[in-house]
């Protein structure tokens, strides 16, 4: 595992081929980077309990001794990839063939204040 | 979403079918590697959504083992994939992973052949490479678990018939957003015909002379796939209690072969001796499965007067 715990690319091509497009559109490097920061960041950890082994017909799996065999649990995660899409699509949208930062419409009052 | 289904080359139509009694794993999972919820896995008869029958209790891993990343490490030294979790993971289970720099950067499905310490695995694809192997330490993996319903072809909930019976296997989950994708296939299951086997031969006893031609046995020839089969071996004879056949090197223990090899036939020895030759033929689809489709055989030797008989019972 990285350290950090999510992948961080260095070229596009280095990311998987499903992530480097969103809804058929390009993605640029950092924003790919971001996704997969959040997606991790939004993460959820959970409990897996202990479980009898079971194969597909519903029998109990035993080992050679003919005892149970139990699939450890523990805490596990998962990326939160939808929740990462939506705060991305808040903020960028389709243009052309590309993701780029939504225009934010600026009034007479905040052009003022920031000296415009 | 995008699912991929595991499928075996077997099973594809009536013509084609799966051989009831083999182990048959349905593997089930994301490409984008985003499931949050297994909301139903189940195989029906008929086409179409919902689907009658559950066996989402049955999977393994658990459906709500959803572990998944972008930051799993391969060691091409040991061998290892390291991700986040391996709780609620064992032997047999599948992983789909993905790396810009093998197979293309496409996600592909790995079985986990062990899991050595926790949170590391070590791995095959189905047909048993490893696309890691040799091409150095590797990070920023992406994987996610997928999903195996792994059965006993004809047992419920799949259904068999001696014309072949189609079977529906209906995958349905959701993203974490409760975006809902599903997916549905269709396989083959078919029960062993009477000609299952065919043995082909005049004589051949080990060590007598002028034996020229060892009989040659063909599996399920009629069959493109061979019903899935992939492993033979012999065993005694379920009432005669002996085993008689064995491969060209005097061998019986289990054996791969190829769909070429099945169909076109495997030359065979027999003990030494005219008379009633007796065995069973153990057939499975893959080495070492727990699950076997037997058939016992007895065949008349008669080295002198060649009156070759043979029998196959299902068993």
């Amino acid at each position: 595992m990285n350290e950090q715990g999510y992948a961080i690319y260095n070229r596009i091509q280095d990311a998987p081929k499903h992530r480097q497009t969103l809804r058929g559109a390009v993605l640029q490097l950092d924003q790919i980077n971001w996704l997969t920061r959040r997606a991790y960041e939004l993460g959820t950890e959970f409990e897996v309990p202990d479980t009898v082994k079971r194969d597909g017909d519903g029998n109990v799996e035993t080992d050679e001794n003919g005892n149970p065999i139990i699939v450890k649990g523990g805490v596990s995660r998962a990326d939160n990839w939808a929740a990462a899409i939506a705060e991305f699509e808040q903020t960028h949208e389709i243009q052309g063939n590309f993701w780029v930062p939504k225009k934010v419409e600026t009034t007479a009052s905040s052009r003022k204040k920031a000296g415009n | 979403m995008a699912f991929l289904t595991g499928s075996t080359p077997a099973g594809s139509s009536a013509a084609d079918p799966f051989l009831n009694g083999l182990r048959v794993e349905f593997v089930f999972g994301a490409s984008t590697f985003d499931i949050f919820t297994v909301d139903r896995v189940g195989i029906d008869q008929v086409s179409g959504f919902p689907s009658t029958d559950n066996s989402t209790s049955n999977l393994s891993p658990a459906a709500t083992v959803i572990t998944n990343g972008t930051a799993g490490s391969y060691n091409d030294t040991n061998k290892r994939l390291t991700i986040a979790s391996t709780a609620g993971l064992s032997v047999g289970d599948y992983l789909l992973v993905a790396h810009s720099s093998v197979n293309g950067g496409n996600a592909f499905l790995v079985r986990i052949l062990s899991i050595p310490v926790s949170g590391s695995v070590t791995f095959e694809t189905p047909d048993g490479t490893n696309p890691f192997d040799g091409g150095g330490n590797r990070t920023n993996i992406s994987y996610q678990v997928a999903w195996r319903l792994a059965l006993t072809a004809g047992n419920s909930p799949t259904v068999s018939s001696g014309s072949g019976t189609q079977n529906y296997i209906k995958h349905r989950s959701s993203d974490q957003a409760s975006n809902q994708a599903q997916q549905e296939e269709s396989f083959w299951i078919r029960n062993k015909p009477s000609n299952a086997i065919t043995l082909q031969s005049q004589d051949a006893e080990i060590g007598a002379a002028g034996n020229s031609t060892n009989p040659v046995l063909r599996v399920l020839s009629a069959w493109d796939n061979r019903g899935g089969v992939r492993t033979l071996e012999w065993a005694n004879h379920s009432t005669l209690s002996r085993n008689d056949f064995r491969w060209s090197d005097n061998g019986t223990n289990e054996r791969a072969f190829t769909v070429a090899e099945l169909g076109s036939g495997i030359s065979l020895n027999l003990t030494a001796g005219d008379g009633i030759k007796a065995g069973r033929l153990l057939l499975r689809a893959r080495q070492g499965s727990s699950v076997a489709v037997g058939l016992d055989i007895t065949y008349n030797l008669d080295s002198t007067a060649p009156t070759l008989v043979m029998a196959v019972y299902g068993g």
